[in-house]
């Protein structure tokens, strides 16, 4: 009883982490229409450019940190550009043409960075022990910037005129343009701001687990799951669900009889999403005000 | 083009046959996979070309395909061929359980609960079907449990060479992908592609959704677990790894590269996804090595940013071909739907205390309202009345809060809009809703379709239609391009098509200018004589009620304050302070000062 406990504590701190990947999918979603599945893949990269410069080579952190976080944003800038045309598609387009963008950021980490596994170390040791559980400095910092990052930007968009905006342009883009708010604009500084939110994640993150390829992606799990139980609008709420998904998955994993089944603990947070989106009474669809 | 069209399917056939002793085992290898991915493309032109639904999930059913092909070999022992055409029929109860709650949903909840499916699939169900199925004991390690799967044999014949595989494989191909063209060029077909364009309109012509939607998903699911049963068997063995969400939308991308509105596409897109890894084993295409994640990744984006028609559009296969509509012989009218001979003392439509609020808002307020066979009501009042909410409320697209409504007695205030229509409600609605990716022929076709015996019949319906409503010179034309009166026109006819016996017309004067309002006008008159149903009619425009309506319900704030003759309700002092007063004719004005 008591290491379930503890490994709730444990994934609610890991989720809360993950929350930012949550918060970054409603911004995009929220203001331009596109579940962009791509910051995944945008996360890895600057995780790998972290790897590269400073656990492999001799950059100093907060270098390689900012190149990192520079290079996620110009990749969202750059996918941001390239999907502009499909502002006015329907929201299935848009999220197959993120899936597309998903494919060509994995190709790059696959061909700059290979498919082996590598680890990338803390950037910050120690931490809390709580009974068996370590809670590392680096998490509680992680999980610390997402509570703030969250509050403030739900603050952004309910109270601060480009924050609204930044809604408006979802809803009716062709009102928003008639209003005098420059569409493209609002749209490319929404996007590299979640994609530096997915950068920061993905560098807080993956010194908790295995620097692949792929792993990020499948991770973007959680952050779907959180998300559509905030309903794509509720920012803070997307970080508590968060925290509630990775405290729910760990729980359910340390029971042993889990482990046993192949799959079933990775497999958790896609239940969470299949049930969440099968109950939910309201569409994805009808959160952007269409039918 | 024609002498294009000439070569065309020669040179296809040609290159088919040609292949095997062109390219010897490995072209026949590379042959056999292009027929694999073509099925599964085509399953994608069926759910998501025409129906509209996408998933992102495709990868299992072809992987239960291939799991249930080594099952049926392996431990139950039939023979590798039947195991092959049983394993498709294996996923059809799998889909229709995944396909039951995945279709309450719809366009980007549906792509994400299928993302998750796969994903579900690939890190567990394939796994565990894996270790399961392999006994656990063929090799624990997880990347190489591979359960093994024959050839088939066809009688004494072992198609154990890869050539002799590629034939069987074509043939059974061939005979599925002219299913699909064949379901294509049919009144499902185009009730499919309909329910695509407007679900709800589909829905309110009395055509069963859902039920199509299932079927799509089933059908699509089958045509991928039958190219999952060639695969375990072409590649003589099923391993989890292979079943991943990569290869999930890699399938997805090529169907979309082919094109999803024609099953050429699904071919075309098919042979590129087998052929374009192994181009980039030859010198020249020697760039493609390691690159496949990104021409998939860039071409998806490119071809939905330019081109999301996919290559077929690109080479104009998905234009529609022309219906052959018959001659008009004799009077020919559309049939009435549902139950006849109804009891004479029996009103058709009746209307018992009916309430719809929106919080506290009340749309419409306890109205009862009945309307006898053959009779004309007019439904008048001011903007905002409700009058376009109880034609929703009776046709059951939103639920009343109070009341029934009832059709030939028997109370319908439950049932969904498909079965009100089948029981002869048909409606048109104030802005014209009809399914802009199908001719107008395509139209009434796929309207009528669901409520005659064959296809003849409904041939013969939408050629009357279009020669009453002035159609006929855009028969094959796209709604999109026809001049306003005419879509209009066509809204109407549409309504016909399944041959209501109660017709609910929410204003179909609005917009039209008075040339077009009197020859609808005259229409309505001449064929309410003729087809003899019962019309309640939402009008504006006073000119037109006096001429059809036998009687004026006048409805204010949701709330009937009058009813009688045309003429007696003009004369009406409350009618008249509530609406006549602001004049019919001005608000006719100010409608045309709106519109120029």
């Amino acid at each position: 009883m008591d290491i379930f406990v503890q490994s709730a504590v444990y994934g609610a701190l890991l989720g809360v982490g993950q929350g930012l990947f949550a918060v970054a999918l409603i911004l995009t979603f929220r203001s331009t229409g596109f579940l962009n599945l791509s910051i995944g893949a945008v996360a890895t990269v600057s995780a790998y450019v972290v790897w590269d410069l400073w656990s492999k080579g001799s950059v100093p952190l907060a270098v390689a940190m900012l190149v990192a976080l520079i290079a996620a944003a110009v990749l969202g800038l750059v996918t941001e550009r390239v999907l502009r045309p499909l502002r006015s598609s329907s929201v299935v387009v848009k999220l197959v043409a993120t899936l597309g963008a998903m494919l060509v950021v994995q190709f790059l980490v696959t061909t700059v960075w290979g498919t082996e596994e590598s680890f990338l170390p803390l950037f910050i040791s120690g931490g809390l022990q709580m009974g068996r559980v370590p809670l590392p400095w680096q998490q509680i910092i992680l999980a610390g910037g997402t509570v703030a990052s969250a509050v403030a930007l739900q603050v952004w968009v309910r109270r601060t005129t480009t924050g609204i905006a930044s809604l408006a342009l979802a809803e009716d883009a062709g009102a928003a343009r008639a209003l005098g708010i420059p569409l493209g604009r609002v749209s490319a500084a929404v996007w590299a701001l979640s994609a530096l939110l997915a950068g920061i994640a993905g560098l807080g993150l993956s010194s908790f687990g295995i620097l692949n390829n792929t792993e990020m992606t499948l991770s973007m799990v959680t952050a779907l799951a959180a998300a559509l139980i905030a309903g794509f609008e509720n920012i803070p709420l997307a970080v508590v669900a968060a925290a509630g998904a990775g405290a729910f998955t760990a729980a359910i994993s340390s029971i042993s009889s889990v482990s046993h089944v192949a799959g079933l603990k990775e497999s958790l947070g896609f239940m969470v999403v299949l049930a969440v989106i099968v109950l939910r009474p309201k569409s994805l669809g009808q959160t952007l005000g269409r039918a | 083009m024609a002498t294009c069209k000439h070569f065309a399917v020669p040179l296809v056939v040609g290159a088919v046959v040609a292949a095997p002793y062109l390219f010897g085992e490995y072209g026949s290898l590379i042959g056999s996979l292009a027929v694999i991915y073509s099925l599964v493309a085509l399953g994608y032109v069926v759910l998501t070309g025409w129906t509209g639904d996408v998933s992102l999930g495709q990868v299992v059913p072809y992987g239960l395909g291939a799991y249930a092909t080594f099952w049926l070999s392996h431990t139950v022992g039939l023979p590798v061929g039947l195991a092959i055409l049983l394993a498709p029929l294996l996923t059809v109860p799998i889909m229709v359980l995944c396909g039951l709650p995945a279709l309450r949903l719809r366009g980007l909840d549906l792509a994400i609960g299928t993302f998750a499916l796969a994903l579900v699939g690939q890190l567990m169900v394939f796994r565990s079907l894996g270790e399961w199925l392999s006994g656990g004991d063929i090799n624990p390690s997880f990347a190489r449990q591979v359960v093994p799967v024959g050839r088939p044999s066809v009688g004494p014949l072992a198609l154990h060479t890869n050539r002799s595989f590629y034939v069987a494989v074509v043939i059974l191909g061939g005979l599925a992908y002219l299913a699909v063209e064949l379901i294509g060029r049919s009144p499902t077909g185009r009730t499919l592609r309909a329910i695509r364009d407007d679900p709800i309109r589909a829905q309110v012509l009395g055509i069963s959704v859902g039920r199509y939607r299932l079927g799509a998903f089933v059908a699509a699911g089958a045509l991928a677990g039958l190219a999952g049963a060639f695969v375990a068997s072409l590649r003589q063995g099923v391993t989890p790894a292979t079943f991943n969400i990569f290869e999930s939308l890699n399938l997805l991308a090529v169907a979309i590269l082919g094109g999803l509105a024609t099953p050429r596409g699904a071919l075309l897109g098919g042979t590129l996804g087998a052929v374009m890894p192994e181009l980039s084993r030859f010198h020249t295409f020697h760039f493609l090595q390691g690159r496949l994640l990104f021409v998939y990744g860039a071409s998806l984006i490119a071809l939905l940013v330019f081109r999301p028609g996919g290559i077929a559009s690109l080479l104009r296969w998905d234009r529609q071909p022309p219906i052959p509509l018959p001659h008009l012989d004799g009077d020919v009218t559309a049939p009435a739907a549902g139950r006849s001979g109804s009891s004479a003392l029996d009103p058709l439509l009746e209307l018992d205390g009916l309430s719809v609020a929106y919080g506290a808002f009340k749309a419409v307020d306890e109205v009862s309202l009945r309307i006898e066979p053959e009779e004309t009501v007019a439904l008048i009042g001011p903007n905002g009345a409700g009058k376009s909410t109880l034609i929703d409320a009776v046709t059951g697209l939103i639920v009343p809060q109070n009341g029934r409504v009832l059709v030939d007695g028997r109370e319908v205030t439950g049932l969904p809009p498909q079965r009100r229509a089948g029981l002869g409600l048909g409606r048109t609605f104030q802005t014209a809703r009809v399914f802009p990716s199908l001719t107008v022929s395509g139209n009434l076709v796929a309207a009528a379709h669901h409520h005659v015996s064959d296809l003849g019949e409904s041939k013969r319906v939408a050629a009357r239609l279009l020669d009453d409503f002035d159609l006929t010179e855009y028969a094959e034309s796209l709604p999109p391009s026809l001049p306003f009166g005419s879509l209009r026109m066509l809204e109407v006819a549409l309504a016909w098509a399944p041959g209501p016996r109660i017709l609910l017309l929410d204003e179909p004067t609005a917009g039209m200018d008075p040339t077009d309002v009197e020859r609808l006008a005259v229409l309505l008159d001449r064929l309410k004589d003729r087809t003899q149903l019962a019309i309640l009619l939402v009008e504006h425009d006073m000119g037109v009620v006096r001429r059809l309506a036998d009687r004026v319900v006048v409805l204010d704030q949701g709330r009937v304050i009058a009813t009688g003759s045309p003429a007696d309700i003009a004369a009406d002092p409350a009618v008249v302070a509530s609406y006549l007063g602001t004049s019919a004719d001005r608000l006719r004005e100010e409608e045309t000062v709106r519109r120029a």
